[in-house]
């Protein structure tokens, strides 16, 4: 247990480094932060204040709905007719410029404030019935598609009223006068008495926002414990851990742990803060471990204190976008459930999350933090840390020092496949977005390169050993494309998302190796396993070998898919 | 005084940055009206009921009804044939409930909600019209046929002041960052000897990242000027954004002097940043509303109450910051 003894020793060593000084520092800005969110409650920025200019006739019945709105400024009608304004209102009209995009942003912005100012107004009304004449309940549930079977069994509903049917047993089927939201299994809340104006799917701006609570404290400490991590090496302080009887694994591991349960402490908290329920905190567990391996991985990869920071903004400035991006488009599941925060929002919402969506928004993250963190431990070994060789050189070392035998090459080539389906997926989906049908074709080329690359990574690793391997080229070659060939499967999660439904979605599924019939599914593994072989073989026959194998791979590569496309399509 | 490897990495950031948001500009579309994408979605709706809602889906171009028994429409939703099932009940005089079910997590029923949202208010509209006798209120609406007006509320509202503030907050973080950089490694002592004043020296740490500011913030308005979205009141707002520049730069300045620990330095600067973001929320226009403000050339008596209120907090932090760093370098402490 050599691993736990370590943390054990980092969590009573970094108690003793809480600097009282700083720890007041940091505890009074906290207070004050919340102190400011707990007396003004209503605080939060407000981007639209005074953003539409209006001219009102003093009398008119529609002036106070955009008084009492503040996204109006309201001045008095000069006779001059809109000349400058947003918007006009004259008695009992409207006037606006349609060639302005501004005045139809204020047209939209006024239906909405006229609406709820009406709305306010007829609260007031003694006939209630008349005033708010509909109301309206949503329930979703879960329709099976993709097996395309028959109905799904319906539960024995319970009779809401009188029914008349007067069915002996309780039958598969509600009778005709039953209530539609007793006779379905609903997935999430079902919202009752709403509106039409609740109808909305709300703009997630304020969830994304409240997300950020999970991702600036894991930032904090990851940031804390990646500089700690790194002053270690530079000063070569973590020599003496190196010597002592423990497996680079437990090294890191013991180190990283004090942080990591921390984090997830954290993450609880603002789980139950949010009311993000269990998904939303299982949700940010994916991101928060990809974070926490990420850094760790620079911790040990960055030559200064320096450049570890610089490497550490570029990081989390890309995670950032990369989680809150696709989260913009709630609108289009198979663009926002890329990203992990859009879990957490609609989990806030009391939006359904299926298992599909979920595995598909958090399992590459996860898979992705494995990854980083098995090559971090790979660098913490001494001839590899304390080296002065370039970057590539380090990293093929550290691959290498991870991937030795014969299951942990296959592993290797199975870890790839998250990065691989990250770059694919996000350019995919963003140009299916933008309906660029020339984007399928420059999507043809790019993915096979950023295959061949994560699939040659694991055999050129492996090919700078050649003696100490018993396994010859070939058979790493097997290993890599089969780990590959398997985690690519992982794709039919896509299926349950709803990928098929975007343009191109049924093409893009064959590209990654999913699709109906057993030729489209087991094809691929040949492809795989040929061209690993062949880069494999290429390696050992020195640099222009290795070129060699890759391009051959590539251009096969290259070629299937457009057979592919070409017969199936 | 130029620290290259930062400003690089910043640059290329926000370079990164400004690609991603020229998408987001022309796939906004998507998010604003999502008929675009999908050309509306075509779908099936079993409708149950004595009537009533049923006509206003018929006149949606793309949606077809059929009238159901509530068991016919069930099974038809479960197996593909419905995209929805709609019930309604209407009680004469009384309340009209209207259930909808929806498929859950599938890529049509957004916007089949977005759809049915603008049929119900209609509904909503109409049916009050013909109780309007039993109100005292007289009803005011606006046409159901209003063009929309795209993402021009976002862009400028959202988009172009955290596209603001970003260079702000990097720039901040950059001098924060050299200043804890220089004092570790000890080449503040270095330059102490070369003939440069504690004072000049400081006041090279401080201009140098603020500068920035204006420079980045012009690059994102001449992006957003070429995609059809002008600023009114370019030089106010690259004013303003310079001064909360120097806001922020004072501020990284004060951390770095006080913590000199190059890591806690971010940590502890992000920190501040949150305390000062939460108090400009106090502020009569908060930042974020001030840049939309000032784009779109609406500042008023309050906009400029704000201007001056962070006008004077600038200044003041900036000068406490390179009084203090000064002091500090000249005692050798830093």
């Amino acid at each position: 247990m050599g691993g736990l003894a370590l943390a054990r020793m980092e969590t009573r060593r970094q108690g003793r480094r809480i600097d009282p000084r700083g720890m007041a520092v940091v505890l009074t800005l906290g207070l004050a932060l919340g102190a400011l969110f707990v007396l003004s409650p209503g605080l939060a920025p407000d981007p639209d204040q005074g953003l539409y200019s209006v001219k009102a006739t003093p009398g008119s019945p529609l002036r106070p709905a955009a008084e009492q709105d503040g996204r109006f400024r309201v001045l008095d009608d000069d006779g001059l007719g809109l000349d400058g304004a947003d918007l006009l209102l004259r008695n009992r009209s409207v006037r606006y410029d349609d060639g302005s995009e501004r005045s139809l942003a204020a047209l939209e912005a006024y239906d909405q404030a006229l609406r709820r100012w009406l709305d306010k107004r007829l609260l007031q009304e003694a006939d209630q019935a008349a005033a708010f004449p509909l109301e309206i309940t949503v329930v979703y549930e879960s329709r099976d598609m993709v097996a395309g079977g028959g109905p799904e069994p319906s539960p024995t509903p319970d009779p809401t009223g009188p029914a008349p049917t007067g069915t002996g047993g309780p039958g598969p089927t509600p009778g005709p006068t039953e209530d539609l939201v007793d006779a379905v299994d609903p997935a999430g809340e079902v919202r009752r008495g709403l509106r039409p104006d609740d109808l909305d799917p709300p703009f997630p701006i304020r969830s994304l926002l409240l997300t950020f609570a999970y991702v600036l404290p894991a930032s904090l400490l990851v940031q804390l414990h990646a500089s700690d991590l790194h002053a270690e090496r530079i000063r070569r302080r973590g020599v003496l851990l190196l010597a002592a009887p423990l497996r680079p694994a437990q090294v890191l591991g013991g180190k990283s742990l004090p942080g990591l349960v921390l984090a997830g402490l954290l993450a609880v908290v603002v789980t139950l803060a949010l009311g993000a329920g269990p998904l939303g905190f299982l949700a940010s567990l994916s991101f928060i471990a990809f974070l926490y391996a990420g850094i760790t991985l620079l911790a040990v990869l960055a030559r200064s204190p320096r450049e570890l920071t610089l490497l550490q903004v570029a990081m989390t400035t890309l995670l950032n976008v990369f989680l809150f991006l696709p989260a913009m488009f709630p609108a289009l599941p198979p663009v926002a459930f890329l990203s992990p925060v859009h879990v957490i929002a609609s989990s806030m919402r009391g939006d359904p999350v299926g298992l599909g969506p979920f595995l598909y928004a958090t399992l590459p993250l996860t898979l992705s933090a494995f990854a980083l963190g098995a090559l971090a431990v790979g660098f913490t070994r001494e001839e590899i840390m304390f080296s002065v060789r370039g970057m590539v050189d380090r990293l093929l070392d550290a691959l290498e020092a991870v991937a030795r035998g014969r299951w942990r090459t296959f592993l290797a080539g199975l870890l790839v496949v998250p990065f691989v389906f990250a770059a694919e997926l996000t350019v995919l989906v963003l140009s299916a977005v933008l309906g660029l049908q020339v984007a399928l074709v420059l999507f043809l080329p790019m993915s096979v390169l950023v295959e061949e690359v994560a699939k040659g990574l694991p055999v050129w690793a492996r090919a700078r050993r050649p003696l100490a391997s018993r396994a010859p080229p070939w058979l790493v070659g097997v290993l890599v494309g089969t780990g590959f060939f398997v985690a690519e499967k992982g794709a039919l999660v896509l299926t349950l998302v709803g990928f098929r439904d975007l343009p191109y979605g049924p093409q893009a599924l064959a590209l990654l190796g999913t699709g109906p019939g057993l030729a489209l599914l087991m094809a691929p593994l040949l492809v795989h396993v040929l061209t690993s072989v062949a880069m494999a073989v290429g390696a050992t026959r020195g640099r222009l070998g290795a070129w060699a194998g890759f391009g051959l791979a590539v251009a096969a590569h290259f070629a299937y898919d457009r057979i592919l496309l070409g017969v199936a399509f | 005084m130029l620290r290259e490897k930062s400003l690089v990495v910043a640059f290329l950031i926000q370079l990164f940055l400004a690609g991603f948001s020229t998408l987001l500009l022309t796939g906004l579309t998507a998010l604003y009206s999502p008929e675009a994408v999908e050309a509306a979605p075509s779908a099936t709706v079993a409708y149950v009921g004595p009537g009533g809602f049923d006509g206003y889906l018929e006149r949606a171009g793309n949606l077809e009804v059929e009238d159901v028994f509530l068991d016919e429409g069930l099974a038809g939703f479960r197996d593909g044939t419905y995209g929805a099932v709609v019930q309604e009940s209407a009680p004469e005089g009384e309340v009209h409930t209207i259930t909808v079910l929806l498929p859950d997590g599938e890529l049509d029923t957004t916007l089949l909600v977005t759809q049915m949202k603008s049929l119900l208010l209609q509904f909503e509209q109409d049916l009050r019209q013909q109780r309007s006798g039993r109100l005292e209120q007289e009803l005011y609406h606006l046409p159901q046929d209003v063009p929309s007006p795209g993402p021009y509320a976002f862009v400028y509202t959202t988009l172009l002041p955290l596209l603001v503030v970003t260079p702000v907050f990097l720039s901040g973080a950059i001098a924060g960052d050299a200043l804890s950089q220089e004092s570790r490694s000890r080449t503040l002592l270095l330059l102490r000897s070369a003939p440069v004043s504690p004072g000049t020296l400081v006041a090279g740490k401080l201009l140098v990242p603020v500068l920035l500011v204006p420079l980045q913030v012009a690059l994102w308005l001449v992006l957003f000027a070429l995609n059809g979205y002008p600023t009114e009141e370019p030089v106010l707002l690259l004013a303003v954004a310079t001064l909360l520049g120097l806001l922020l730069c004072g501020a990284g300045l004060l951390v770095a002097a006080a913590v000199r620990n190059e890591s806690a330095t971010q940590a502890v600067y992000a920190l501040v940043v949150l305390v000062l973001a939460g108090g400009s929320l106090l502020l009569p226009r908060d930042p974020l509303n001030l840049i939309a403000l000032m784009a779109v050339g609406h500042v008023g008596p309050a906009a400029g109450a704000s201007i001056l209120i962070l006008a004077a907090s600038s200044v003041a932090v900036a000068a406490l910051a390179a009084a203090w760093t000064r002091h500090r370098i000249r005692t050798d402490r830093l």
